[in-house]
């Protein structure tokens, strides 16, 4: 089983690279190989903070809210948030841009917020949906209520936050090369500037290599959450 | 023990305060099961959860084997009291030996002391070594249910509480989870209060019944005295008008059999037989081999025109078609007088030995028995 869950990933791997190979050396993209290598490192370092800062802040701010002080108004905090999804992330680069201008701290900034919200509302949802007698039965064999959110609440929620995270990353990754226009860099350099000059492989050379980022970054999570969620809470077919 | 004083529960909701239990005060003593018993929303699982603090009582005290634990911090009162939920709540995250060492690893045991904790908790609720590294839902109901009183007696607590232990497994598989259960408490002899709707249930674990109504403790006894002697209406018509029926289930052939009933060898002659059932008065006997074993059962009325040296019992006697094993208990035993429309029993031990012999007579009178002493009634405290 697990095995064969390896040589799938492995094998996936190997795939793309063979396909990225052949993009750069055999097509007329190959032309802007030194770009996409330079701006595929920056666009990843925005991608890595970015979702960083936010898995951190989005777990935290769920846990939080799942707690029984917060009981009352969690709800409405939710509602809230809940709605301001609806804004557009290219709205919130720009607002990001007006309070904190242009480059690298605003795109962060950006980022991380257009990212939180899924991470936030996933985490609030899978600790909120841990069975009321498992945490009765956990009270009752004397744990304290930080030994149930780490040891019973938290690792029961994992599958529903992990799935939020990936939600959260594939939005990051495909909203990272809009940072281009707030000073950013990243792929989106050679994507808007392929647009504007009208250069096709040059527009690919980014689009393309997005879509692969976005592809190899959530198969990734995917492996990772495999390894840290317990069987036991895995639903049947996986 | 647990010792409950005074308890009182009461909850408020806006302005509405609503009595869940009303001044409860009850001795458990060490080594029984008490069952807390009554309709729902009579009190009775508040009063439970109020012992561990589940639930925080509005006042009064409980006393755990002599100590007041009103004031003991929550978290350490746990750890030394054994939780079992209806809903059995195992951790699904954890395997089943993550579930039953979990207790022992927060009193920080070494871990070889845990991994022998783990094996032999498995051997006491009878169930493989190999399930230790499965995860809950792997496991059966019946499995669950076992896993789940395991890690309520991990840490060896000197008591424990349940609520509604066997209330969600089919009714075979309680039966049996019932028997093991009481076959594993004749051994450990914990202190348990158990939570119950199903009095049947009650009948057959308890060693104390207590009936509970809106917030109010009825009547605190034995389960034969709740059943022989109802201390209000309520409770009669909750233990229902078949009450001495169900006493039946409370004892079992051992108790009630005649010991040393009249016994004839196969061998013996008939006639002596004959004088000593005229003597007594008695309308048969039964007849055994050499071995002690019951063969058959001679009758006054087949043989008492029967002249002298007619022979051995042998010859005369009706062959047996059932006996009785001395640890059944009386209720099976009527079914089986109404069975076979007799009204008397050969009874032996494992060794298909005569050892008694059980009568309808007998049974009433038995019965009877504890109606002819001064009513005990309401039993306080």
């Amino acid at each position: 089983m697990k095995m064969s869950k390896y040589v799938s990933f492995f094998s996936f791997i190997f795939g793309i690279t063979a396909f990225m190979y052949i993009l750069m050396f055999h097509t007329a993209i190959g032309k802007y190989r030194g770009d996409v290598v330079y701006l595929g490192k920056e666009h990843l370092v925005l991608v890595a903070i970015s979702s960083l800062l936010a898995i951190v802040f989005g777990v935290f701010i769920g846990a939080l809210l799942s707690r029984k002080i917060f009981e009352k108004h969690a709800e409405n905090i939710m509602q809230i948030f809940n709605i301001s999804v609806t804004v557009p992330t290219l709205a919130i680069l720009a607002l990001s841009m007006s309070f904190l201008g242009i480059g690298f701290l605003p795109s962060i900034v950006g980022l991380f917020i257009a990212t939180l919200l899924p991470i936030i509302k996933n985490t609030f949802v899978g600790l909120k949906s841990v069975q009321p007698y498992i945490l009765e039965a956990a009270r009752g064999i004397g744990m304290s209520p930080m030994q149930i959110l780490f040891k019973i609440e938290i690792p029961n929620a994992l599958y529903v936050i992990f799935s939020g995270i990936r939600t959260a990353l594939a939005i990051n990754v495909g909203t990272t090369p809009l940072v281009f226009l707030i000073g950013g860099g990243g792929l989106g350099d050679l994507i808007f500037s392929g647009i504007d000059m009208d250069i096709m492989p040059m527009l690919l050379a980014g689009a393309i290599t997005t879509g692969i980022l976005a592809i190899v970054i959530d198969k990734t999570v995917y492996i990772i959450s495999t390894l840290v969620i317990s069987r036991g809470v895995m639903p049947e077919n996986n | 023990m647990i010792e409950l004083k005074n308890l009182c529960k009461i909850f408020k909701t806006g302005n509405k305060s609503i009595v869940a239990a009303e001044n409860i005060s009850m001795r458990v003593k060490e080594g029984e099961i008490c069952v807390l018993l009554g309709p729902s929303g009579c009190g009775k699982t508040t009063t439970l959860k109020m012992i561990n603090k589940i639930i925080e009582p509005t006042s009064g005290e409980i006393f755990v084997n002599g100590k007041n634990v009103t004031n003991v911090d929550n978290i350490v009162l746990r750890r030394k009291i054994g939780y079992v939920i209806q809903q059995i709540g195992l951790f699904p995250n954890l395997t089943v030996k993550g579930n039953i060492s979990i207790v022992p690893k927060m009193l920080h045991w070494d871990k070889e002391r845990i991994d022998r904790r783990a094996e032999e908790l498995m051997e006491m609720i009878s169930l493989d070594k190999s399930y230790l590294s499965m995860y809950p839902k792997e496991l059966s109901g019946g499995q669950q249910q076992r896993i789940g009183v395991a890690r309520a007696l991990a840490a060896n607590p000197p008591v424990m509480l349940m609520d509604e232990p066997f209330g969600a497994i089919d009714p075979i598989n309680r039966e049996i989870i019932q028997d093991e259960f009481l076959r594993l408490q004749k051994k450990i002899k914990k202190t348990i209060i158990m939570v119950s709707h199903d009095i049947t249930e009650a009948i057959k674990m308890a060693d104390k019944i207590a009936i509970f109504k809106e917030g109010v403790l009825q009547q605190f006894d034995t389960p034969d005295n709740i059943l022989a002697h109802p201390g209000n209406s309520f409770v009669e018509n909750f233990v229902g008008k078949d009450r001495t029926l169900k006493r039946l289930n409370l004892y079992s052939v051992v108790d009630v059999m005649n010991k040393t009933p009249f016994i004839f060898n196969d061998n013996d002659n008939v006639c002596d037989a004959i004088k000593i059932m005229h003597e007594n008065s008695l309308a048969s006997v039964f007849i055994v081999d050499k071995d002690k074993k019951p063969v058959g059962r001679l009758v006054l009325k087949d043989v008492k025109n029967l002249k002298k040296n007619d022979g051995k019992c042998i010859n005369y006697m009706i062959e047996l078609k059932s006996m009785i094993k001395i640890e059944e208990n009386l209720r099976n035993i009527s079914s089986q007088m109404y069975l076979h429309s007799k009204s008397s029993f050969v009874c032996v031990d494992n060794d298909d030995k005569i050892v008694g012999e059980i009568s309808q007579d007998g049974i009433s009178n038995f019965l009877n028995a504890t109606y002819k002493k001064e009513p005990k009634g309401y039993e306080n405290v």
